[in-house]
């Protein structure tokens, strides 16, 4: 039994002589000697098992990336519809604002707010369709304005939508008014995007860039709302009435919001 | 929209088919489509219809004679569409007191419009050639 336990006792003799030997400072540069040469061994072998770590960690962590990665996604996709909605909010914002003022300037008319759905098919009418219509209090001869001024008047309506007249189309007249002279004329639609003013006195003093206002005078639309201004004045001592040109106040290519006056209707003649 | 018009594609379709298929059937699509027209227009309803009608009328005779000397002729004949269409749509709404400004309307609406017809029906007549093309293979099959 004793010869069996030899080698062990030696063994361990021999570790608890190293234990005590290296200790001593002379024989601290072996230790020393030892680390440098195992080191970039140690580095390589801890780096491996590094890896082999963290590929399985990364196996472990795949499923809680995904998630992730799907949840960003959202996010993304939710920000990026925000962010195309900011042009269309700020125009919105902007077209509110033109209300607002155009209320605190014209605190007698009562409106209601309507989108234009779609433009005349032919090319020789020009008017357009709303969205709204008799079950929202739009009548026949109601007027139409943007805050920017005059856009015709509701030629016909059904429950939900209106087709109003624009000024530009030949078969519109308005009877306008000149502020600053008080001269009275009136404004009839050309089809294109200039409208002509004719009926005006020899006696009234018409310049370019005057503003033309409608009148009230037949009743048809109530006074005081921009039509445009003056761009040219045809003048002949021949004849017996002025004519001018005016450009609309407003730009009918980019119609899109309209607001219908709806405590305003036409006097009936009968 | 180009230089303020819209391309008239109703006429176009009408004028395309009762050139292929004669004058009656292109005057049934030109009711239809007629009748379309007017529900969403501010004109006297009925004006298009009988604009469309008439536009049917004339090229159904015209255009059956041309395509037996070309097939593609017919396309040169929409100019012809657009002026008859257009003068008979602005006579009626002059009749119903809209002030028509005829050299206006002539040099800046139809004249224009012939231009823009005639480019877009290369691709109109063309798609409606080949599906007359197919309904009779299908017939004479």
């Amino acid at each position: 039994m004793f010869s069996r336990l030899t080698p062990l006792i030696f063994i361990l003799g021999i570790g608890l002589a190293a234990m005590f030997a290296f200790r001593l400072p002379q024989l601290q540069f072996v230790q020393d000697v030892g680390a440098e040469v195992f080191a970039p061994i140690q580095g390589t072998l801890s780096g491996s098992s590094r890896g082999v770590s963290e590929f399985f960690e990364s196996i472990r962590t795949v499923g809680e990336l995904k998630e992730q990665n799907a949840l960003l996604r959202a996010q993304v996709a939710q920000l990026t519809q925000q962010t195309v909605r900011v042009p269309e909010l700020e125009q919105q914002n902007q077209e509110l604002q033109a209300e607002l003022n155009f209320k605190r300037s014209s605190p007698d008319y009562q409106w209601i707010q309507s989108k234009v759905i779609y433009a005349d098919p032919s090319n020789l009418v020009q008017s357009v369709t709303i969205d709204r219509g008799s079950k929202d209090g739009v009548r026949d001869g109601m007027t139409v304005i943007t805050p920017g001024g005059l856009v015709g008047r509701i030629e016909r309506t059904s429950p939900s939508t209106a087709r109003v007249l624009l000024i530009t189309d030949s078969s519109s007249s308005v009877t306008a008014m000149l502020p600053g002279s008080r001269a009275v004329g009136v404004v009839n639609g050309q089809r294109t995007e200039v409208l002509q003013m004719g009926y005006i006195p020899q006696s009234a003093t018409v310049r370019t860039g005057d503003k033309v206002v409608t009148s009230g005078v037949g009743g048809v639309f109530p006074e005081g709302i921009l039509v445009g201004s003056i761009t040219s004045v045809s003048r002949k001592d021949t004849d017996m009435f002025q004519t001018a040109q005016i450009e609309p106040a407003v730009d009918f290519s980019t119609l899109d919001t309209v607001l219908v006056i709806i405590n305003h209707l036409p006097m009936s003649l009968n | 929209m180009i230089w303020g018009l819209k391309v008239e594609l109703v006429l176009l379709l009408v004028a395309s088919w009762s050139m292929l298929r004669g004058t009656e059937e292109g005057m049934v699509w030109a009711i239809v489509g007629g009748i379309g027209l007017d529900l969403f227009s501010a004109a006297p309803f009925g004006t298009m219809t009988m604009a469309l009608a008439v536009t049917a009328y004339c090229l159904g005779r015209i255009g059956s004679a041309l395509l037996r000397t070309n097939p593609f002729l017919p396309i040169a004949v929409t100019p012809l569409a657009t002026v008859i269409f257009n003068i008979v749509t602005a006579g009626v709404l002059e009749a119903f007191g809209w002030r028509i400004n005829w050299p206006q309307v002539t040099t800046e609406v139809i004249g224009p419009l012939c231009i823009l017809n005639s480019a877009v029906m290369v691709l109109v007549f063309g798609l409606l050639y080949r599906v007359n093309e197919r309904m009779e293979r299908q017939i004479n099959w």
